[in-house]
């Protein structure tokens, strides 16, 4: 206690080290983010050491194509935990999704924008499913989401059975392999999801909404805020931002099928824990689950570029995280202690 | 029957309702199964065939030993997402001691189960001492777990046990398959556990309320790290029932199943936030789900339909559940 308290008179006189310390303690969101920046930093250093090509120009290329899906997931998955929900049938919506943009392209010759456009309407229906279950039944976000998980993954099994759709047409492709600037458009878009969502959460009337209602809901609730519109249109922004990974995986691997993009709920949500959010609510650090996405990318190829055998890569990843994990929240508690009144 | 009459009934039902939300949990969800088998009797002609039903019933084994297991994790207010990949490695470390280094079969089975011990204790380590959200915990644990089952088994499937283990998986005891045999002895012991021992209690008091049951002194930590173990030790069991009807192991055993599990649970009415469990509805609920699996499938419905049936059914029942419930109890 004489610790924090020390701490707390250090950071109020505005020592340099006191700042400093304060920075670290994770006690502002700007320290999360930091932390988590730092750490992405080190792991990079550290494949660089083992393996000079990890910086190069292609191997980067090919990380942020590769992490394009899983940024643009961690940005709605961010909101949805914000407000304190939970969304595991992400992985079910992208299946729905590709399985629209296989049967209106390959099965027949729709225009490409049609096809991406019913993906994108086909993500928001399902997003609103889980929002109005949510929101207008009080269904819980966990119990509602594992059933909708199982429910929109039965829909592509139905219509898809065991089939495997491929041979897309060149324009969707592009989305994934075509180049602008030397990067392909699925990172534009991946960036343009990024901003979208940071400026909806910090600098919106919504976005504050959305911070308390995953704070307090009830308090919330008394001061006029629509709980149900918050909660109804997070899970529907969430469906929608799906569609999206839906068509950049389907333009990367050119081919659907039901199975497509089983267990992607976990990874988003490793990812978004990686970047600060907090799982209690109220508290969303959209810039964190960009540099947590990053992350969990350069660890896989990083892992992969060193030869490790997939085995010890897998459980270095679930060692990794839960170390993380824990280290940040001994982290965050002692701030909270020092936050506490003496 | 007179209207007063009636009146005085429904009131009478009302109040035993909410005197007892468990045992009026316990009949809905009942219920719900009668509703399924009749439906089914008409749809499916080999419905109630002996063969059909011993099937249904071995095949629900693992889902109530593992139930059991999770609404007692759900009862201390956790979650525990890692058991289907406790289960690929109590499956890999029974195989590599038995088939691979030729470990008596006895002490497999004990390996087994002190692996399951050793998941628990590190999950509930994790969430109850240096509280980190057991979501996340468990999030990380079946990357972690499932990464070890690979480490130690490698992808292919190991074959080659001893007969009693054989005998685990397809023998019977005065009739009744050995599976089902270990489900009742771990539904009733769990029956016994949560609702009259005394650390039972202070489980469902820590997941009720953490803060009042610090006050009464209940040991909070080692409420929720027991929580844990046991839902460890049950997965290894399941693991060895697993391993014991296939006759082969491998490391890829039990993905996914934490789902399923988690479904059944929820069915049966066991609250997510903690504080009350109910034993006997997750056992009709994993019934519930394995019927209607079975009855689909016999009524000459397309496979895939199914995973659409469950998905409906599993939010319906919540929805309509959560209705009837008191306003503050909602979350």
């Amino acid at each position: 206690m004489n610790v924090a308290a020390d701490k707390a008179v250090e950071a109020k006189r505005g020592s340099v080290a006191g700042v400093l310390r304060d920075w670290l303690d994770g006690r502002s969101d700007a320290a999360s983010v930091t932390t988590t920046a730092l750490m992405l930093v080190a792991l990079i250093l550290l494949f660089y050491s083992v393996n000079e090509r990890f910086i190069s120009m292609r191997n980067i290329v090919v990380l942020l194509n590769q992490s394009a899906a899983y940024i643009i997931l961690g940005v709605g998955m961010t909101l949805v935990i914000t407000i304190k929900g939970i969304d595991l049938s992400i992985g079910a919506i992208v299946a729905v999704c590709g399985m629209i943009l296989g049967i209106l392209l390959v099965n027949n010759d729709y225009p490409v924008w049609l096809a991406i456009s019913a993906a994108i309407a086909i993500g928001g229906v399902c997003g609103a499913v889980n929002g109005y279950c949510v929101a207008s039944l009080r269904v819980p976000a966990l119990v509602t989401t594992l059933g909708t998980m199982v429910l929109f993954r039965g829909v592509a099994y139905v219509v898809l059975e065991d089939n495997i759709l491929f041979r897309y047409p060149e324009e969707l492709l592009w989305i994934a392999r075509g180049r602008i600037f030397g990067l392909a458009p699925a990172v534009y878009i991946a960036a343009i999801t990024v901003i979208f969502g940071f400026v909806l959460l910090n600098h919106t009337r919504f976005g504050k909404h959305i911070i308390a209602v995953g704070g307090n809901a009830e308090a919330a609730r008394l001061s006029g805020i629509n709980i149900w519109r918050v909660q109804f249109l997070v899970f529907a922004l969430m469906g929608v931002v799906s569609s999206f990974a839906a068509i950049i995986w389907v333009a990367r691997l050119n081919s659907t099928q039901a199975s497509v993009a089983q267990g992607v709920e976990f990874h988003t949500i490793a990812l978004v824990v990686l970047g600060g959010t907090s799982l209690f609510g109220g508290k969303g650090l959209i810039v964190g689950s960009l540099l947590g996405a990053l992350i969990l990318s350069v660890l896989e190829n990083g892992l992969a570029i060193t030869g490790i055998s997939s085995f010890v890569q897998q459980t270095l990843l679930g060692l990794i995280f839960i170390t993380v994990v824990a280290l940040r929240t001994l982290q965050a508690r002692e701030a909270s202690q020092a936050d506490e009144p003496m | 029957m007179s209207d007063a009459n009636s009146r005085d009934f429904l009131m009478a039902v009302r109040t035993r309702l909410d005197a007892a939300p468990e045992s009026a949990l316990l009949l809905s969800t009942f219920s719900l199964l009668l509703l399924m088998i009749l439906v089914f009797s008409f749809t499916a002609d080999q419905f109630f065939t002996l063969a059909v039903l011993r099937n249904v019933l071995t095949q629900t084994s693992i889902y109530i030993i593992l139930g059991v297991g999770l609404t007692i994790v759900l009862t201390s207010g956790e979650i525990d997402i890692s058991i289907g990949s406790i289960i690929g490695l109590g499956a890999m470390v029974l195989a590599v001691s038995v088939v691979n280094m030729g470990i008596p079969i006895g002490f497999g089975l004990i390996a087994t189960l002190l692996v399951g011990v050793l998941c628990g204790l590190m999950n509930g380590f994790l969430t109850a001492v240096v509280r980190v959200p057991s979501i996340i915990v468990t999030l990380g644990a079946l990357t972690f777990f499932r990464g070890l089952a690979y480490l130690l088994g490698g992808g292919t499937a190991l074959v080659g046990f001893p007969p009693f283990l054989v005998w685990i998986g397809s023998g019977t005891v005065i009739g009744v398959p050995v599976p089902v045999c270990l489900a009742l002895i771990t539904v009733v012991l769990g029956q016994l556990f949560l609702k009259s021992t005394r650390t039972g209690q202070h489980i469902i008091a820590v997941g009720g309320n953490a803060e009042a049951a610090r006050l009464a002194g209940i040991n909070i930590r080692f409420s929720k790290i027991l929580a844990f173990v046991i839902m460890g030790v049950l997965s290894a069991v399941a693991s060895i029932i697993m391993v014991a009807r296939l006759d082969a192991a491998q490391s890829v055993m039990g993905a996914g199943i934490e789902l399923q599990v988690l479904a059944a649970v929820v069915l049966g009415g066991t609250s997510l936030f903690g504080g009350r469990g109910v034993i006997l509805g997750s056992v009709l609920g994993a019934l519930i789900l394995t019927i209607l699996q079975t009855g689909l499938l016999l009524s000459g419905v397309v496979q895939f339909w199914q995973l659409v049936a469950v998905g409906i059914l599993l939010i319906a029942v919540v929805a309509i559940r959560i209705s009837y419930e008191p306003s503050e109890v909602r979350p």
